[in-house]
């Protein structure tokens, strides 16, 4: 803006004038400054020019802010990943994609939302609540990551698995193990490393994740960021559409890209490569998918050979049992993913997609250190266990109506080997394996399971569940 | 012909300090000249099919501006004192000038002349701009008067607005120049 007079403006005109946009002029000064700005249109203009600079002051000293803090988070992040340094330059033009996301998403967001009980400016310094965590993470402060805490803004750190929360703004997230993130306020996000998947309400819409050079708004989608350690950036879009923008170096926009559902682009995550589409993902990046046929251990043939490897990021937790009258649930894992032991009152399930067969055998071995109420295993579709087919291996209430259980009781010694056909239930489509250790007076129940296949067994069996061998 | 949708975005984020001046100017409160922003840039997406092209987008967002400005002005208070048409005539002349990228080009030297400040006059800005003290709250933590910390933030400004003019000149050359 040109502020370069013929009749250079003095001090007091920018007295007046910054008591004037301060709200700071009586009623008489006021009507002074009127005047002369109404006769003189220097006067005015000075008005004009003094206001944007300050707005430009403010956006700098706000964006310098941001600089600091993310220069520590930076510090902490390189510092994580073992002196591997992941976050490059590429951190210092996340705080200035995210201070210039700022006030796009709020113009966006304006677009879906006007309902002046929800301000845009957020205050809070929740930025949503954890409603589902399948890993382990932890907030700037250190404060381990739990379900159904609030998250405060700032970085987040998920060491493994993934976490599920809803902003304050009512947008769901993922955020993929390891990474590290942050959460401005319920509208804002960026990526630092990981992958972030966002599913956004239409009054939430101009929900903005900034990775890298890269700045993602929504415009009424579901979408993915995820930001690679060497700096790439990938987007896809699952329904609707957003606008990535990029940026240089000097903070200008380079590019706009519109991506649409079904589409994914790869930006590269420096000024000199051009971004590049990508090959649509079908879902977000984010969760582990369900075991199909033909992963280890599940088949729709003859028994495999190798066995079902444990993700502990694939489990969830599994109808409303598990940790059930605040009883610990705890889930580990041991032998690189091969053996997978519940402890406490903890019911798990293991997503799947199995067509159960009249052949079908679940076979697996398990060690039942103290069987509490309920030790067993099953498969399910519906995340219910009044309705899943179960079945109970030991414990003191194994003669519930929701389960079948066999004459035979596992031992508590040592590794037990099973076979069930589960004959009676076909045909039917599974989707999840559900291994519990029930006890939801004492949390004292633990379990042990090993080597699980499904597969197909032509060999004719007998009897709903039949148990073939049910010793070791 | 109408403008798109990307176009309308990227306009409002280029315009959006002068923007945000023009409201400010209209409404004298920082919150205030944000929603209505907002409102602006709904209005802009809703009607740009009204829209035929950039210099029009621009002339637009000036008028809507001063329309959005005032009436959330006497909205916000019926004692609200507002400036003679005149006043915003001259500031809308301003406007339509467009001068380019006025904002984002001083940015930069706005940033270099921040970086010369030093002392009383930094912790003024700073209270200023980056804790958003007004008025008495201001001078209490700046240990002034109300009076002399208005005079001497006004120099402030005036000082920030010659040097942002000097870097101007400096990045076009034109300065060595006229040495």
């Amino acid at each position: 803006m040109n502020i370069d007079r013929a009749k250079p403006l003095d001090g007091t005109d920018y007295e007046a004038a910054l008591r004037l946009l301060d709200d700071e002029l009586d009623a008489t000064r006021f009507d002074e400054l009127d005047r002369q700005a109404s006769e003189d249109p220097a006067k005015a203009e000075l008005l004009f020019t003094l206001a944007a600079q300050r707005w430009a002051i403010s956006e700098l000293l706000a964006r310098s802010t941001r600089l600091d803090e993310l220069t520590q988070v930076e510090t902490q992040a390189i510092r994580h990943y073992d002196g591997k340094r992941v976050v490059g330059r590429g951190l210092r033009w996340a705080a200035v994609v995210a201070i210039a996301a700022s006030l796009l998403a709020v113009l966006m967001v304006a677009t879906r939302d006007r309902n002046p009980a929800t301000p845009l400016q957020q205050s809070s310094a929740t930025a949503g609540s954890i409603v589902a965590l399948h890993g382990t993470g932890s907030t700037q402060t250190g404060q381990t990551l739990i379900e159904g805490m609030d998250v405060p803004t700032g970085m987040l750190r998920i060491d493994a698995g993934f976490v599920d929360l809803i902003t304050s703004r009512g947008v769901h997230l993922s955020l993929r193990g390891p990474g590290v993130y942050e959460l401005t306020d319920g509208m804002r996000a960026t990526v630092q490393t990981g992958a972030l998947a966002a599913s956004v309400p239409e009054y939430a819409t101009g929900f903005t994740v900034a990775a890298g050079n890269i700045r993602v708004v929504d415009l009424g989608t579901e979408f993915s960021v995820e930001r690679g350690p060497d700096g790439r950036v990938r987007v896809d879009v699952f329904t609707g559409r957003v606008q990535a923008t990029e940026f240089d170096p000097a903070g200008r926009v380079m590019n706009t890209h519109l991506i649409a559902a079904a589409h994914a682009r790869i930006f590269s995550g420096d000024a000199e490569t051009a971004s590049t589409e990508a090959p649509a993902r079908n879902r977000p990046p984010i969760k582990p998918q369900p075991l199909v046929a033909g992963d280890p251990g599940l088949s729709d043939g003859s028994r495999p050979t190798d066995t079902i490897v444990f993700n502990p990021a694939a489990f969830s937790s599994y109808s409303d049992q598990d940790a059930m009258h605040d009883q610990p649930s705890q889930l580990q894992m041991t032998d690189g993913g091969q053996t997978v032991t519940l402890i406490g009152n903890a019911w798990k399930a293991l997503p799947l997609e199995y067509d159960v067969t009249v052949d079908t055998v679940l076979e697996f071995e398990c060690r039942i250190t103290r069987a509490g109420e309920l030790i067993g295993i099953g498969l399910d579709d519906d995340n219910n266990h009044a309705t899943g087919k179960l079945f109970a291996l030991a414990g003191r209430e194994t003669e519930l109506p929701y389960f079948d259980y066999s004459p035979w009781s596992a031992s508590t010694d040592g590794w037990c080997h099973v076979r069930l056909r589960l004959d009676a239930e076909a045909p039917r489509h599974v989707r999840q394996l559900v291994l519990f250790a029930d006890d939801d007076r004492s949390g004292e129940a633990e379990a042990s399971f090993r080597n699980i296949r499904i597969y197909r067994d032509h060999a004719p069996g007998a009897g709903r569940y039949s148990i073939l061998e049910p010793t070791e | 012909m109408a403008v798109n949708e990307e176009l309308v975005v990227r306009e409002l984020w280029r315009q959006r300090i002068r923007l945000l001046a023009y409201i400010e100017v209209i409404v004298r409160d920082r919150d205030l000249a944000e929603d209505v922003f907002q409102e602006i840039g709904v209005a802009a997406l809703t009607k740009r099919d009204q829209i035929n092209d950039r210099e029009h987008l621009v002339r637009w967002l000036g008028q809507a501006a001063r329309y959005h400005g005032l009436t959330a002005a006497r909205n916000r208070s019926r004692h609200h004192r507002l400036f003679d048409s005149r006043v915003l005539d001259h500031i809308e002349a301003m406007w339509q000038r467009d001068e380019p990228a006025a904002a984002d080009v001083s940015g930069a030297a706005l940033e270099t002349c921040l970086g010369q400040l030093t002392g009383y006059n930094r912790k003024l800005i700073e209270l200023r701009y980056r804790q958003g003290l007004t008025g008495s709250a201001l001078a209490e933590a700046a240990g002034r008067s109300k009076n002399t910390v208005y005079v001497a933030l006004a120099r402030v400004h005036k000082a920030l607005a010659e040097c942002v003019t000097r870097e101007l000149r400096r990045a076009d050359g034109s300065e060595g120049a006229s040495r």
